[in-house]
């Protein structure tokens, strides 16, 4: 994995890797240490400027000076003792703060105090820091530290100043003077300091600064030095897999200098991208450094006319160096007025002439590449991404690696959605963009279709159906009918994401209009119409499928799902043959098979088949709950018990709660009917909650039900044991159960209950138990219970006039009732 | 003596100062009756030649080195004047007499506190700068040396002054100092040197001053090196930063030809610029080839425009619209004939000034180009022509159309 570049922030980068990475500037750097060298022996600095445009590493040289002077790294003997006679001062990119000489000079007296503090420096700063605005009085008596420092220990000060052109304009133009005064004559500083362009306080004739720089420019590395740089690099990043194949890179290598002008910053930001794949993370740092540079940018534009804005935003947003003619074209100016703003753009700076072999005319292109960049995305922003990135895919990738490439990012993204890494799948939409548009034709529709599967399912459907419009309106005016195919495939994703069935099937028989042949959509074509219920439909489709592809077991599956949903068992279960036949590891296959045997009743059969479900996949929990279920619907309920254990178990470390819920609850049938109303009803404790808090309907009223009949159970037990109390404790917790049982259910166990009950001829029990359920509200039982109450009434009395006074239904009932206690 | 480095910008010192020894025994010689004015267009070396003085002042006397360029006002240039003093000269009974005429009592300072003299100074010299300002120059006669005062930048100065204040304030602040220098108990110990890169006597035209307020200075132009110097200049520094023991004659004299009039920054520039084309190609040996590169490729490139481009502008800043067409079309007539009789830019005048300008202004016109050393007369031939080669080559290359 390669090391953090710190790119932008050289300073982060440590001493010895920036001197392995160093290329291009070895005479630049002579000079300067040279000078630095000679500084120190003889009176009089010469002072420095080094210019050249942003990210082309002046920051890099002024770090590599630094570290030079202060001796952590060496170059030969020209750096060697400079830190006997030079105590380096660095100023990073950044330096809002100062704004007057005072500051400057304060800033220093800081950062000697970092390096190197001393009893009177760390007074004096103390003194200073207590004026809130120095001026004349601060200022000298920095000055004088400074001073009486140089004569103490015999060493200058280096001042390296990033992004001069920032500082320096800001200082009246008496402290500008000052400075320019206490460089000449008093011989403590040598400056070095950097900016993209000249600026005025160094350009022009009456400011103090005209012409007082010995100006170093930093040319763009060429191919060569392009080469040594990502080399390096790679040794850095031990990356001998790419090492190996550089000469091989030779084309690329060109095409990547022709594109980022040779400049080391944009060389090693598009370096992560094939070293990495990091397209997000450049595309991020590429829009924060062209945002922070838009005020300088911007500055720079209002520099020149209206003309020249419209001349250079042509150059910008063109795709290369151009002709005049074509530039006039693209800006709609007459060509002589364009050639004449050329001439002047190109005096100040803004774009350069090329001189192509076997061209008559010069072309011109802009010189900052960063400002290029900048305008397409000014002028491209929330339309495009970056377009330069694009264009490096483009050249840096063959269509096999990019095919690779899609591949590795296409698992990465189900990997994200997987575990519903949202922001991770919104990265990789994004990076997957880049991919689209640098890739052929033939590699775009894929890259799009992922794309656009990420927006779905990452939670940004919206943005999908956007996306598959467009993509079908610009198929659409295409004469490419695989291109049409793969957009109406899109929206037929799309669609179906939207539940729009009807929708989906038509984009899908769009789709087979073009591409009858394709047997993956037969088959979506069926699980569509099966989704709607039109099962007949969803055979044809199907069968459609196989007739194309004999061995696709998906449609065989399929088939046997609507089957079964249509009850034709037998068809089903053949269908799954056909699967198994063509797949036998399917174990969705099986299970689907046990299902529809256990539909049939033949529940060996069904074991048979979620047996063999659970010899492939012994963590299909839903296997094992349908193994229970055939073992409990042959009667067998300790294999039954045994079965959902099993299930209780996976389900739990799966998590799938559904699953755990039904097979407690199935359990608990199963210890029902085994008569194990205790163990069953602590099943149902546990059970009992969790549906509730799933909130699923159907298991909620198993589990309620079976801890009705447990609890019924356990009360009519307890009630025949004369031990009441306990009895009515059941009885209590029955009807908390009882409130969560269907209706009809409820009134079966209650009704028999009572039933059990007034048998026992325990009547002050049965009377005690009435009262507590006419005591609970739960007016369909009272209701229901009446002949009950009635029954009871008459048993204790012997009176046949309770009877009589009786409605008729309800007598009826209660003269069964006691007809059958009798018996 | 030491071989000179290749410095571009800041003035040099010690052996990086090459044959000024004319100019500097000329300087002690007028000193020992007079003041100085040294004219010169910038980077000729002016600020150097004054700082040598400094480094090596002759016995007896003690030279003093001002940049006023950043200097706000009269009172400021009398503080600063006065506090370098006292750091050189500091004593308890200096600063006892410097507080009675500042009207502060400054002796309570520590003699190390310069700084808060300066302070004092300046606040106290805000008003009353001409009496007291004058009050303190005298000052220096308790000194036992001669002392020479250098200003750098005084065009500047004035031209602040004016700006800052008003043009009446500085043509005071000009009779003022000539005041000064005329004061008898001073003018055998106080001498002056006085330099400007702009032309002083536009300037001086500026703020209505006229020539009076200088007319007592020696006027002392800097110009560019004999031949000779010039050869054994650029020899020397071929030596320094190759290490040859004596470059190749033809190569020395390419340098000059190429150049034209043999002015020490530009001298400077060819040769960095050559050494860099020589390092950028891999050369062994400097050619002439390389040498010619390097003028074309590198001291004419517009990269290199700050050399030269405020030539162009000044004309625009500092003349109207109509004379700064006129200015730019004789200039652009030079620099494609190279050389131009009176007439002939006569008539080029009229032609631009569609006969409204008059011969006065014309006059004014070529004298303030030659003053600002844009072009030169030649008094052998008469005819005019840029002053140096290199800014006619840069014109003809960059506003020719």
């Amino acid at each position: 994995m390669p090391r953090e570049l710190f790119k932008f922030t050289p300073a982060l980068e440590d001493p010895q890797s920036l001197k392995i990475v160093s290329v291009g500037r070895t005479l630049e750097l002579k000079r300067l240490l040279q000078a630095i060298g000679e500084g120190a022996r003889r009176k009089g600095n010469q002072h420095f400027l080094l210019v050249g445009p942003r990210g082309i590493g002046k920051t890099h040289l002024l770090l590599l000076i630094y570290h030079s002077v202060k001796g952590t790294i060496g170059w030969n003997d020209l750096s060697r003792d400079l830190s006997s006679s030079w105590i380096p001062v660095l100023f990073a990119e950044e330096e809002y703060r100062i704004t007057s000489l005072v500051d400057l000079l304060l800033e220093v007296l800081l950062r000697l105090r970092e390096e190197a503090p001393d009893e009177q420096l760390v007074r004096l700063i103390e003194r200073l820091e207590q004026v809130q605005l120095p001026g004349e009085e601060e200022k000298e008596l920095a000055l004088e530290y400074l001073l009486q420092k140089r004569r103490k220990e015999g060493k200058g000060f280096l001042l390296l100043l990033d992004n001069l052109q920032d500082m320096l304009p800001h200082f009246t133009q008496e402290d500008q003077g000052r400075l320019r005064d206490i460089l000449m004559t008093k011989d403590i500083f040598m400056l070095i300091g950097t900016a993209p362009t000249l600026f005025n306080t160094v350009i022009k004739h009456e400011a103090p600064f005209y012409n007082f720089f010995e100006v170093i420019w930093l040319q763009e590395i060429g191919e060569e030095q392009v080469k040594g740089l990502i080399e390096r690099r790679l040794k850095l990043d031990g990356r001998d897999d790419l090492l190996k194949k550089l000469d091989e890179y030779e084309d690329r290598l060109r095409a990547l200098v022709h594109l980022t002008g040779g400049n080391p910053r944009l060389i090693l930001s598009l370096y992560q991208i094939f070293t990495a794949s990091k397209i997000i993370e450049v595309e991020r740092d590429f829009i924060k450094l062209l945002d922070e540079m838009t005020p300088y940018f911007q500055d720079r534009m209002k520099e020149l006319s209206p003309q020249q804005r419209k001349v250079i935003d042509a150059v910008a947003l063109m795709d290369g160096p151009a002709t005049p003619t074509e530039i006039a074209r693209f800006a709609r100016l007459p060509v002589n007025v364009t050639n004449s703003q050329l001439k002047r753009l190109k005096e100040a700076g803004f774009v350069k002439a090329i001189k192509e072999r076997k061209r008559r005319e010069t072309l011109y292109e802009i010189s900052e590449r960063l400002f290029r960049l900048w305008r397409q995305m000014r002028v491209e922003a929330g339309r495009r991404r970056l377009r330069f990135i694009v264009r490096f895919i483009e050249i840096w990738f063959t269509p096999q690696e990019l095919t690779a490439q899609l591949e590795e990012i296409a698992n990465e993204l189900w990997a994200a959605l997987a575990t519903s890494a949202l922001e991770r799948v919104k990265d990789i939409t994004t990076k997957l963009y880049y991919i689209q548009e640098a890739a052929p034709p033939s590699l775009r529709a894929k890259a799009h279709l992922a794309r656009i599967y990420g927006f779905a399912k990452g939670g940004n459907l919206e943005t999908a159906i956007q996306e598959a419009k467009t993509f079908l309106a610009e198929a659409r005016g295409k004469d490419d009918k695989e291109f049409l195919a793969s957009a109406l495939w899109e929206n037929a994703f799309i669609s179906h994401e939207q539940g729009y069935l009807e929708k989906t099937l038509g984009y899908l028989r769009d789709y087979l209009e073009l591409r009858p042949g394709d047997a993956d959509v037969w088959n979506v074509m069926g699980i569509t119409y099966g989704e709607k219920g039109e099962y007949d439909e969803a055979i044809r489709c199907y069968r459609k499928a196989i007739e194309i592809k004999p061995d696709m077991h998906e449609a065989w599956n399929n088939m046997g799902n609507v089957y079964t949903e249509k009850g034709e068992y037998d068809e089903a279960i053949r269908c799954y043959e056909n699967a198994v036949e063509i797949k036998p590891d399917a174990p969705d296959v099986w299970s689907a098979m046990g299902v529809a045997y256990a539909k049939k009743r033949e529940y060996d059969e069904a074991i048979r088949c979620y047996r063999k479900a659970v010899e492939i996949e012994p963590d299909m929990q839903d296997a094992w709950l349908n193994i229970g279920n055939a073992y409990a619907g042959k009667g067998e309920h300790d294999e039954a018990i045994a079965a959902y254990s099993k299930a209780i178990d996976l389900a739990k470390q799966a998590g799938a709660m559904v699953t755990l819920v039904g097979s407690f609850t199935n359990r608990i049938g199963s210890y029902l009917v085994l008569g194990k109303y205790s163990l069953a009803l602590k099943e149902v404790k546990r059970a009992y909650p969790m549906a509730l808090e799933l909130n699923v309907q159907p298991l909620i009223s198993a589990t309620a039900f079976f801890g009705a009949v447990a609890t019924l159970e356990l009360s009519k037990k307890n009630a025949i044991r004369r031990n009441p109390a306990k009895a009515m404790e059941h009885l209590e917790r029955a009807l908390s159960y009882l409130s969560d049982t269907p209706a009809e259910l409820a009134e079966m166990i209650i009704g028999q209950y009572f039933k059990d009950l007034l048998g026992t001829g325990n009547s002050a029990f049965v009377e005690e138990a009435l009262q507590v359920i006419e005591r609970s509200g739960q007016d369909n039982l009272i209701e229901f219970l009446k002949p009950y109450r009635a029954a009871l009434r008459y048993m204790k009395t012997n009176d046949k006039s309770v009877l009589n006074r009786l409605p008729s239904e309800i007598r009826e009932i209660v003269e069964d009732m006691v007809t059958k206690l009798e018996d | 003596m030491g071989l000179p480095r290749i410095v571009i910008g800041p003035p040099v010192r010690g052996h990086d100062l090459w044959d000024r020894n004319n100019e500097v025994a000329q300087i002690w010689k007028t000193l020992n009756t007079g003041s100085v004015l040294l004219s010169a267009p910038r980077r000729f070396g002016k600020t150097s030649i004054m700082l040598s003085l400094v480094d090596r002042p002759k016995e007896g006397w003690h030279a003093h080195f001002l940049d006023v360029e950043w200097v706000s006002g009269p009172g400021d240039f009398v503080a600063e004047i006065t506090t370098t003093l006292i750091a050189r000269y500091g004593s308890k009974e200096l600063l006892r007499k410097v507080g009675k005429i500042a009207g502060r009592a400054l002796d309570r300072i520590k003699e190390v506190e310069v700084i808060k003299v300066k302070l004092a100074l300046r606040e106290s010299l805000q008003d009353e700068w001409q009496d007291k300002g004058k009050a303190l120059i005298k000052l220096l006669t308790g000194i036992e040396q001669k002392i020479i005062l250098i200003v750098d930048e005084l065009p500047l100065l004035v031209l602040n002054i004016a700006k800052k204040e008003s043009p009446e304030h500085a043509e005071e602040f000009l009779f003022w100092l000539r005041g000064l220098r005329n004061i008898p108990e001073l003018q055998d110990k106080v001498h002056w040197i006085f330099g400007g890169s702009i032309g002083m006597e536009k300037v001086l035209q500026r703020v209505g001053a006229g020539t009076k307020a200088i007319n007592d200075l020696y006027m002392l132009p800097i110009r560019e090196f004999s031949d000779e110097e010039a050869r054994k200049f650029v020899r020397a520094l071929l030596q320094k930063e190759l290490g040859t023991n004596g470059a190749i004659p033809q190569l020395v004299d390419r340098f000059l030809r190429v150049i034209g009039i043999p002015i020490p920054y530009f001298l400077q520039i060819l040769v960095r610029e050559s050494l860099n084309e020589m390092e950028r190609e891999g050369a062994k040996e400097l050619s002439g080839e390389i040498i010619e590169k390097a003028y074309q490729d590198g001291v004419l490139a517009s990269y290199n425009r700050t050399y030269f481009e405020h030539y162009y502008e000044r004309i625009r800043d500092y003349y109207d619209q109509e004379l700064a067409n006129a200015a730019n079309a004789l200039l652009s007539q030079m620099a494609r004939a190279g050389s131009l009789a009176r007439e002939e830019l006569w008539n080029l005048y009229k032609q631009e000034t569609r006969g409204k300008g008059s011969e006065d202004d014309f006059s004014y016109l070529l004298s303030d180009l030659e003053n600002d050393f844009y072009i030169t007369n030649d008094t052998a031939d008469g005819q005019y022509r840029f002053a140096t080669k290199v800014l006619q080559d840069w014109w003809l290359r960059h506003h020719v159309a």
